[in-house]
């Protein structure tokens, strides 16, 4: 049996078997946990020992093009959802865990996978929905009632998104290959869509809203796999236009700069460290969007530094579960580290595909990623009690190592060039500048224009249903009535039987008698 | 079997069994139900042997005694008669077989309705089989006066002022009629209709007649505004007797204005659009008419009025495709006759279950009458021409020929009468089908009165697939 | 008289006689009754498998007897009639399964089946009709004998709704007998025939214009076209299986069904595009899936909230029909098939909430995930079909009319599409997230004991049994044998070649 086909496979499984199984045979809540961790450490070896390979799966979908790849992509890719999600089950293992149940992480994880994996357009976009709809019910699954507003506006996006890209793979199956010549690649209004479609489901800004709002409200095994939505955009996107889009550089250049200035702004005037890490994440993904339209590059570096952009960010929530000490100065240190080279790398890389005068503007965005990502290490405080830190400090490695190897593999693999290394001092000295320098009082709330944009849809909403419902459909149902009313209806009916009446009299009768033979004896003469 | 069919005067046994049935009904009161049954039997086969006779050879004739026309009587049998003769055999064996268990239980009504019933089975058979004007006059004054005595006979009050009503107008009519007839007789010289068909050639000596004697049988028919009578003396009927008046009485007078009409094929448009008019005028006053009642049974006497409407429609669509035309009216007919006859025994059955036949107070009939309310939807599947039935058949012949010609009038009548029939039929069956607040007396009724019905539409229906080989009897007789 | 004239009509006795047999049975005689019932749709399974292997290897089923002068009365079985007819069969087996259990020590239900054998005859009659005639007696045949399962409870309620009911019905089956008439008036014949037989007769456009309004006017009341679809949320009143079976099988199918024969095999799709009358109903397609999509969007009740989301995506078919391209054909025919079963499930599993624990709104859902969870993940695997997500069959169907309409180069229809996602997500992702992740109340309205069991099994088969086919379907759509299969095989004969 391949290999490939049990990996999305396996965390289904597990996942019935836990929904399943409580009926039968009473579970732990915290087996859930290791079931989680479990199918990530298959999902990590498999990324790691098996050899590039491809499964075709013909009758799947539509098109007959659907296969699992497992190439430099989909490896960087499993790496990070495997690292993601391995964190995520230890943490749940944790008793005091109130995160989101077992069943709803496998079932994300194994759209995680699928993605990873997939190839053709149905098949990828199958894997963004079900890594979408996965993400949703994990935060749904968590406690209490702060993580609704979060989850609404994420769904949201997460539907407009889903349309966008069923509207690129149509668009892109339709377009037929006599009409652009070989190696055009997708017209502009494609590769438009297609990257529409990762701002709104990537965190990126303006569509950035849901993900300080997320952060702060959720237990930390969410807070973890809260890089996963950006990962899945990323990658989903990586797989839809395979060439890049370069004709667009200069305009995700302007956009990720915007975004990552907004970000900056926004983010240093939150209170918390995770409403400063969702800053940060919405950072990273404005990063990821420059570096988007070069394409992969040959070693496939744009995935490895999404690996290690990604990991170093989800790292960031475990920070406050490790005591001072060596091992927590190291990790953050580590993390720090590993997200400044690997995002001055990416903005070397989107250098390539720039005019050459305006290369350089894609260093601004890695700082400020790294910026943000240092003012959130530094506002973490640790709540751990001594005891419970030991086990904790060693977790919070976990997403570091990812990171680390992401950022080597990269490097390795392609040299940059030691300019793309300046990102990193550059971000995390302003940082350290920043932090001491902010006075206290400059508060915003999480998710900045979240309330206005959800205002503005409800008054839509309830526009539509004035129209709707108020107007033309009370319309039509009186008008309806109306109609019926001549069924069963009694006003015409004593008339009805007045006129009755007055015809049914002798003397009319006799009138009518002599009316119509002297008119028929009339027209048979003619 | 030509032969074998040729063996017995059947013409002359469809007139005469009932004749004699009626008379040994009479003789003997206490047995009456079984004779009137056993000769109605007898002359449903009569009726069948003449069909079969027509079918296989055409056009017979018979003359009584011998003697020929001018001078004596004879019997002419051809497609449309036999047509008639069926209808009325069918409905006249399950009218018969219902009333003997419905009146089982008052003797003395018994004893005056076989008698009575009888009688007018054979003046109906007589006049589907006269072959001239006079004879005609005779049967149609038989089967009025019979028909009279039969609405009288539950005499309670509103049946007495029904029947007298409809004696008088029934007279009126007859009168006018037979002063067709001696203006006839005094411009031809004879009164035969072979004989008259020949030597007829318009002009006032014909228009004047014909005049009267449309007056007068649309006045028998009942078509608006003639319908009057109709209403009171159906709607307070028994049950048999008013399935036999809807269903046979008054086709015999439309038979008849048929009969004149291919006699004499008038030319010129203002008859048929008069009479058409009258038709459509007819169909929405009746409809409007039978949703606004509150008693089942006049219900169903106003649909009468509004279905005869369907039977006049015909008339201004007969140029271009004459055989449409003729052919789906008549098959309207026949399919009335069976299905109104039908819808006619189950209000009788409802009103014997309930004690009443308030429509809005039928309190879930159908729980306790499944057949009854079977019968009745599907006679109102009929009426209102849904397939499958012979209603369907024979408007689809309508709006064919009305297509046809472009007559969009004519067709929009159709359709819209239609929707009219099926709007109050439903109205019935959606209160059957409903619950109603009060509380209401349950009677059984016997098996045998909910069948009878059932068969009845379910011939109804049948009619609809039957119309390849009913129609082609009638190629001889359409102009 | 060789067995390939019989087999249609034995098809249709295959659930006529049964019903005819149980009107007669008492109310007591239940396994009488279960046995005619289920062995009436086995049957009928079993002579359509057989009658699929003859089309599929060109032999020819016709059953003709002449109705009135000059047109026949003919049951013949092509291609698309037998899609049609085995999305009936096999929905009307799961539904019988179903109503059986939700009927136990219900009163009346002799009569109840018999109706509902009555209405699957004329179903399977329409889908075999080979002319425009049959077509119009079998489909006035639907009206009469669904009207007795609507009212069915026999309350004043009921009575109003059956009133509406009809009078739409036949005020659908008016317009359609007009235009037949009129058309067999014109032209001389009502035979289907692939790629239509208007076209020959050389009639005026503009009168032909006028024909087809009155045709599709007529069909187009079953089939929920705005502004004649408000017989469908009110008819909600019946009890769930004939939802059930109104909603995903009988008389709305019926209705799209005609639509498709009009189109294709009365008027053939390339004469429609030349005279001009595709694209408005393309648009009028659009407006209605639309419009019932917000509607569906405030209602709370949970069958009204469905009915409003069958008449949107009945349109989806109308939709496909009126583009005039083949991939757009397949991708409307072939959502014939997977919407009857994904509302189907939607409607057992409303059927199950009413019937186990006393819940009608959307409202009063909360947490139900937790109590009945097979149920409802029928219900999510179903909606998430609506929405048009993979791996369910909602996402073929969408692939197939999407890239149909670009194909043609009617971007618009996409945009009418992604628009329709959109509200099915707003209406149907809510009811998923209270379902799943809302904590239940204390007590629901009305429950029933099962004994431990989440519900009866005669409930809970058939959706699942449903909701396995949508996404096995949906997930190995390229595999033959599917329903995207055979639709392939039909589409390819409508268009010229």
């Amino acid at each position: 049996m391949n290999l490939l086909i049990v990996l999305p496979l396996l965390p289904l499984a597990a996942a019935a078997w836990l929904a399943i199984s409580p009926r039968f045979v009473p579970v732990a809540p915290v087996a859930g946990g290791w079931v989680v961790a479990l199918c990530a450490t298959f999902t990590i070896a498999v990324a790691a020992l098996v050899a590039p390979d491809r499964l075709a799966l013909p009758v799947v979908f539509v098109q007959g093009n659907a296969a699992l790849v497992l190439d430099a992509t989909a490896r960087a890719a499993l790496l990070l959802f495997g690292g993601l999600w391995l964190t995520a089950g230890l943490l749940l293992t944790r008793a005091e865990n109130d995160g989101p149940g077992a069943v709803m992480v496998l079932l994300a994880l194994s759209g995680a996978n699928t993605l990873a994996l997939a190839h053709g357009g149905s098949l990828v976009y199958a894997g963004m929905v079900a890594a979408g709809y996965g993400f949703y019910g994990v935060i749904a699954g968590e406690q209490g009632d702060a993580w609704r507003r979060a989850a609404r506006a994420f769904v949201v996006l997460l539907v407009i998104s889903d349309l966008l890209v069923f509207e690129l793979i149509l668009s892109a199956t339709v377009k037929p290959a006599v009409i652009m010549p070989q190696g055009a690649g997708m017209p502009a209004s494609l590769l438009v869509i297609g990257l529409l479609a990762l701002v709104l489901r990537g965190g990126i800004p303006p569509a950035h809203g849901w993900l300080p709002t997320l952060l702060v409200a959720v237990s930390p095994a969410t807070a973890v796999l809260s890089a996963a939505p950006v990962a899945a955009a990323l990658f989903g996107t990586m797989k839809l236009l395979p060439d890049g889009a370069p004709v667009l550089a200069v305009g995700c250049l302007a956009l990720s700069l915007a975004g990552a200035a907004w970000s900056l702004f926004a983010g240093l005037c939150q209170a918390s460290a995770r409403a400063t890490l969702g800053y940060a994440l919405a950072a990273t993904a404005a990063l990821l969007l420059l570096a988007l339209p070069a394409g992969p590059g040959e070693a496939a570096q744009l995935a490895w530094l999404a690996l290690a952009l990604l990991a170093a960010a989800a790292s960031l929530p475990l920070v406050v579960l490790q005591c001072a000490g060596w091992k927590r100065d190291l990790a953050v240190a580590a993390a720090l580290l590993a997200h400044g080279l690997a995002g001055g790398y990416a903005a070397a890389h989107a250098a390539a595909v720039l005019p050459s005068g305006i290369g350089l503007l894609g260093l601004p965005v890695a700082v400020a990623a790294t910026l943000l990502l240092t003012v959130a290490a530094r506002r973490s405080r640790s709540l751990a009690p001594a005891d419970r830190a030991t086990e904790a400090a060693y977790l919070a490695f976990a997403p570091v190592i990812f990171a680390v190897v992401g950022t080597g593999v990269a490097w390795i693999a392609s040299w940059p060039g030691l300019s793309a290394a300046a990102a990193a001092p550059l971000g995390i000295t302003a940082g350290l500048v920043a932090y001491r320098l902010l006075p206290a009082s400059a508060r915003m709330e999480p998710g900045d224009l979240l309330r206005a944009v959800e205002r503005a849809s409800a008054s839509a909403l309830r526009v539509g249903r004035v129209l709707c419902v108020d107007w033309l459909g009370t319309a039509r149902d009186q008008l309806e009535a109306g109609l019926l009313a001549l069924w069963d209806g009694q006003r015409w009916s004593t008339r009805v039987r007045w006129l009755d009446l007055r015809l049914r009299a002798w003397p009319a009768t006799c009138l009518f008698m002599l009316t119509v033979a002297l008119l028929a004896a009339f027209l048979l003469l003619q | 079997m030509s032969e074998w069919l040729a063996g017995a005067p059947w013409m002359m046994l469809a007139i005469m069994l009932p004749l004699a049935g009626a008379l040994v009904a009479f003789l003997l009161p206490r047995h009456s139900a079984l004779v009137g049954l056993g000769a109605g039997l007898l002359t449903a086969c009569a009726a069948l042997a003449v069909m079969l006779q027509v079918a296989a050879d055409g056009r017979q004739a018979y003359q009584l005694g011998g003697w020929p026309a001018p001078l004596g009587i004879e019997l002419v049998a051809d497609g449309l008669s036999v047509l008639m003769l069926a209808m009325t055999a069918v409905v006249g064996v399950a009218v018969s077989v219902y009333a003997r268990v419905y009146l089982a239980d008052s003797p003395d009504k018994v004893r005056r309705f076989w008698p009575l019933w009888l009688f007018l089975w054979a003046a109906l058979n007589a006049l589907f089989q006269a072959g001239d004007a006079f004879n005609l006059y005779v049967t149609l004054e038989l089967m009025g006066l019979s028909a009279v005595a039969l609405v009288a006979l539950s005499g309670s009050g509103p049946a007495l002022s029904g029947a007298m009503r409809y004696l008088l107008v029934s007279l009126l009519g007859s009168l006018s009629y037979l002063v067709g007839v001696a203006l006839l007789y005094h411009a031809y010289g004879t009164l035969d209709l072979a004989l008259l068909s020949e030597r007829a050639d318009g002009g006032l000596q014909l228009a004047v007649p014909l005049g009267a004697m449309i007056a007068g049988l649309l006045l028998k028919t009942g078509l608006f505004p003639f319908h009057i009578w109709l209403p009171p003396a159906h709607g307070s009927a028994r049950a048999p007797v008013s399935a036999l008046l809807s269903g046979l009485v008054v086709k015999a007078s439309f038979y008849l204005l048929l009969r004149l009409w291919f006699t004499f094929t008038p030319e010129g448009q203002g008859v048929p659009l008069l009479l058409g008019s009258l038709g459509a005028t007819a169909i929405f006053w009746g409809s409007i008419q039978a949703l606004r009642q509150k008693r089942l049974k006049l219900l169903v006497a106003y649909s009468t009025v509004a279905q005869l409407g369907y039977l006049f429609i015909a008339f201004p669509l007969a140029n271009l495709e004459p055989a449409l035309a003729w052919g789906g009216s008549i098959y309207l007919a026949l399919s009335h006759a069976m299905a109104k006859g039908a819808m006619f025994l189950a209000a009788g059955s409802i009103m014997t279950q309930g004690g009443h036949d308030e429509i809005d107070e039928l309190d879930r009939v159908v729980e306790r009458m499944p057949l009854t309310l079977a019968a009745f939807a599907l006679s109102g599947i009929s009426l209102a021409g849904l397939p499958p039935s012979g209603g369907f058949v024979g408007k689809w012949m309508l709006l064919q020929a009305a297509m046809t010609q472009g007559s969009w009038f004519w067709a929009l009548v159709i359709i819209v009468g239609g929707l009219l029939t099926a709007t109050y039929v439903f109205r019935v069956l959606g209160f059957a089908f409903t619950k109603s607040p009060h509380e209401h007396e349950r009677h059984d009724v016997p098996a045998t009165m909910e069948w009878t019905a059932l068969v009845l539409a379910l011939g109804a229906v049948l009619l609809g697939f039957a119309a390849p080989w009913a129609l082609p009897l009638l190629e001889g007789v359409l102009p | 008289m060789s067995f390939n004239t019989w087999l249609p009509v034995l098809v249709l006795c295959s659930s006529l006689i049964p019903g005819l047999v149980i009107f007669m049975l008492p109310e007591r005689a239940t396994t009488l009754r279960t046995t005619l019932n289920l062995g009436g749709a086995l049957l009928k399974i079993v002579l359509l498998v057989l009658m699929m292997i003859g089309v599929f290897h060109g032999v020819d089923y016709e059953f003709r007897v002449p109705l009135v002068p000059g047109l026949d009365f003919v049951l013949h079985a092509d291609a698309l009639s037998l899609m049609f007819v085995n999305l009936s069969a096999v929905l009307w087996l799961a539904t019988t399964f179903y109503a059986i259990g939700y009927l136990e020590d219900s009163p009346n239900r002799s009569r109840f089946f018999g109706y509902f054998s009555l209405c699957v005859t004329a179903t399977v009659g329409l889908a075999m009709a080979g002319n425009l005639l049959t077509f119009l007696v079998f489909y006035e045949a639907l009206t009469l004998t669904t009207y007795p399962l609507v009212v069915h409870r026999g309350t004043e309620v009921a009575r109003k709704a059956g009133r509406t009911y009809l009078a739409y019905t036949l005020l659908g089956g008016v317009l359609l007998l007009t235009g037949t008439v009129w058309l067999y008036s014109l032209t001389g014949t009502l035979e289907f025939i692939d790629r239509g037989f208007v076209a020959q007769a050389g009639v005026d456009p503009a009168v032909l214009r006028m024909v087809f309004l009155l045709l599709i006017l007529g069909v187009g009341v079953k089939a929920a076209l705005l502004p004649l679809h408000a017989w469908l949320p009110q008819a909600m009143v019946a009890p769930a299986p004939v939802s059930a079976l109104l909603h995903a099988v009988a008389v709305v199918k019926a209705g799209a069904f005609g639509i498709v024969r009009i189109v294709y095999d009365v008027f053939g799709i390339e004469f429609a595009a030349s005279i001009g009358v595709t694209l408005p109903l393309a648009m009028l397609a659009a407006a209605t899936i639309i419009y019932a999509s917000l509607r569906a969007l405030f209602q709370d009740d949970l069958k009204r909230r469905l009915a409003f989301s069958t008449v949107s995506q009945v349109s989806y078919i109308t939709l496909g029909v009126a583009i005039a391209g083949p991939i757009a054909t397949i991708g409307g025919l072939v959502h014939l098939v997977h919407q009857g079963f994904m509302k189907i499930t939607l409607f057992f599993c409303a059927g199950n909430y009413a019937e186990t624990l006393g819940v009608h709104k959307v409202s009063e859902m909360a947490g139900i995930g937790r109590r009945m969870p097979w149920t409802t993940a029928a219900f999510t695997v179903a909606a998430l079909g609506m929405i048009g997500l993979p791996p369910t069959v909602g996402f073929i169907s969408k692939w197939y009319l999407g890239l149909g309409a670009l194909e043609v180069g009617q971007h618009w229809v996409v945009f009418v599409l992604a628009g329709s996602s959109l509200l099915n997500a707003a209406y149907f992702l809510p009811i998923l997230r209270t379902a799943w992740f809302d904590a239940p109340p204390a007590e629901w309205p009305e429950e029933r004991d099962y004994g431990g069991k989440e519900t009866a099994w005669l409930l809970l088969l058939p959706p699942l049994a449903t909701a396995a086919a949508t996404l096995v379907w949906g997930l190995l759509a390229s595999m033959p044998g599917t329903p995207l299969d055979w639709v392939q095989f039909i589409a390819a004969r409508k268009y010229a070649p």
